[in-house]
């Protein structure tokens, strides 16, 4: 029609069902292919990546945190079938880790609810991101760093000698023989609820965080960490997402479907590429691509934005 | 008792008589139409052009230089929080809010003559024409209390909404085709709610109101787009388990990938 001035995008737009929003599903889809590509190269999930993007996009906090939690289904168990095969998961830990985050991730689906009801959700979500990527992000750009300039030095990370004392005075201790430990279960219970609240609040898994704490306040094997910290991740985004999905409905599938897809093309190329990249220089990469991550976030929080309103449709 | 009630059918049926009789005399119509009765919105949807067609009957007269027209297409209500950002500790929080109630989602309007032209500033309230004639009522009284802040969140409401293309920045016109056939075209961004839509039409002439027609336009999600919502509305629990399962699908999937390398 000639007197049409409807907008002549080069993407192609998707209409999101559950959200009612039209995203670009090429957008969507790299956005996946990168997701996936990190956790090939790094063995991260990713979500520090997507939610924050998803939000950028346009697509609400609520949305983007639950629509993740599918797509975390699907990177934790492909990650936990590989480590089950190697025999890299200790169940019963994972298991009494799993008591905490079941209480976490209820827990973090009522302070969402509650944060959105006062109209910060987005606030406190983007000042959580700003905290832990800014904290991990320097803390690994520091180490890379240091192991690029003094290669010899790779010795096996374990547990701090101030966690070991503090492990031996807790009660309720428990073996766990696959781990070769005899700690606590208050710790791992601890542990568990952090990681819950990760996943229901931020709709990431939160193994940037658990790795280190397991094997630092733990003492876990770090050959058993990753395996394991992702068996829980699997059971407790598996909640997270039916939560989600029954008490708000801000779980868009036909979104959670592009991003696993794209991730699912981007593990396959990540795959290809992990023989170019690895170890410090690999590290390195990571550290760089949490802090832009951050910086971003950090900016729409800090400094003052164009417009000073924002409006939000609630029925 | 009896008697009084046939007395008042008599009556009813004088004034019965009377009302066409008093509008009889030659007044102009408007009738419309619209291409599409209602708007899909599938996976693919990126927005939707509206054309309404006109025509007024003016019963053989030639139509006057007075007479004007004006297509009204209002979205279902809503109710918004318009919130303000504030620099608290260095950081910029949400600090206020005033939640806006029975505002259409959308809004637009046509119009073959500047409304000012039209119809009295009254007439116009009256019937929703143009954007100033809005009400922006508030959920809480008190919120309308303050004029000046008020005012603010209310401007800010209608700025951004005109950048999201809910509202216009000015009315369209009609183009006139002929002497007395019209079309009204307007456009409806992607992120409209679904629901059932107003199509207003409007005849004036001399400033008077003399005709007035209503369409209802229907926004619906259709095919793919609307199984997967009714799903995730209605079946809940189902909709979770088809994320298990595709998640699961793709994670297996993607497991047997890196095994095989």
């Amino acid at each position: 029609m000639p007197f049409s001035t409807e907008r002549h995008s080069s993407f192609m737009e998707i209409y999101l069902p559950v959200a009612e929003m039209a995203v670009s599903f090429e957008v969507i889809l790299g956005l996946g292919v990168a997701v996936g590509m990190l956790s090939s190269i790094f063995g991260v999930g990713g979500g520090f990546l997507s939610t924050p993007f998803l939000v950028f996009l346009g697509v609400p906090a609520s949305f983007a945190v639950g629509t993740q939690a599918v797509q975390l289904i699907s990177s934790s168990l492909s990650g936990v079938l590989g480590h089950w095969r190697k025999g890299n998961v200790d169940f019963k830990l994972g298991s009494v880790m799993l008591g905490g985050s079941f209480v976490g991730t209820v827990l973090g689906i009522l302070i969402f609810k509650l944060l959105q009801y006062t109209g910060q959700i987005d606030v406190v979500i983007n000042a959580l991101y700003v905290l832990f990527l800014g904290t991990i992000g320097s803390m690994m750009l520091y180490e890379s760093f240091k192991a690029i300039l003094k290669k010899n030095h790779t010795s096996e990370p374990k547990q701090s000698r101030f966690w070991t004392r503090v492990m031996h005075g807790l009660p309720y201790t428990m073996t766990f023989p696959r781990s070769n430990l005899c700690i606590s279960v208050i710790v791992p219970i601890a542990l568990g609820v952090i990681g819950g609240l990760m996943v229901s609040v931020l709709g990431i898994g939160g193994g940037f965080l658990l790795v280190p704490a397991m094997i630092y306040i733990l003492g876990m094997p770090s050959s058993l960490v990753v395996g394991t910290s992702m068996f829980q991740i699997l059971i407790t985004t598996s909640l997270s997402a039916l939560l989600h999905i029954l008490s708000n409905n801000t779980v868009d599938l036909l979104l959670a479907f592009i991003l696993m897809v794209g991730a699912l093309i981007g593990g396959q190329i990540g795959v290809r590429l992990t023989k170019f990249i690895k170890g410090a220089p690999a590290r390195l990469a990571l550290a760089i691509i949490l802090l832009s991550v951050c910086f971003m976030l950090w900016e729409s929080l800090f400094i003052e934005p164009v417009e000073h309103f924002t409006t939000e449709v609630v029925e | 008792m009896r008697h009084a009630l046939m007395c008042l059918y008599i009556f009813l049926l004088l004034i019965g008589c009377y009302i066409p009789k008093a509008h009889a005399a030659p007044d102009s119509q408007i009738v419309i139409d619209m291409a599409n009765e209602s708007v899909d919105v599938t996976t693919g949807f990126s927005g939707s052009h509206i054309v309404v067609f006109g025509s007024i009957d003016t019963k053989g007269q030639e139509a006057a230089a007075s007479t004007g027209v004006v297509i009204l297409l209002k979205g279902p209500d809503s109710s918004v929080i318009v919130r303000k950002k504030d620099e608290v500790a260095g950081m910029w929080l949400n600090s206020d809010s005033i939640e806006f109630k029975n505002i259409p989602h959308f809004y637009d309007y046509a119009t073959s003559m500047p409304e000012k032209d039209m119809a009295s500033q009254q007439t116009l309230t009256e019937n929703e024409i143009g954007l100033n004639t809005l009400m922006f009522d508030t959920e809480d009284r008190d919120d309308r209390e303050d004029t000046q802040r008020y005012r603010l969140f209310q401007e800010a409401l209608i700025r951004i909404w005109q950048q999201e293309g809910n509202l216009p920045l000015a009315g369209k016109q009609i183009k006139f085709i002929g002497n007395n056939l019209f079309r009204a075209d307007f456009n409806l961004p992607a992120n409209i709610p679904t629901g059932l839509y107003q199509v207003e039409a409007f005849l004036f002439e001399k400033g008077k109101l003399i005709d007035k027609r209503e369409r209802v336009l229907e926004v619906r999600q259709a095919g793919l787009s609307a199984l997967i919502n009714h799903y995730a509305h209605s079946y809940s629990l189902l909709y979770a388990l088809i994320g298990y399962a595709m998640a699961i699908g793709i994670g297996v999937l993607s497991a047997h990938l890196a095994r095989r390398r």
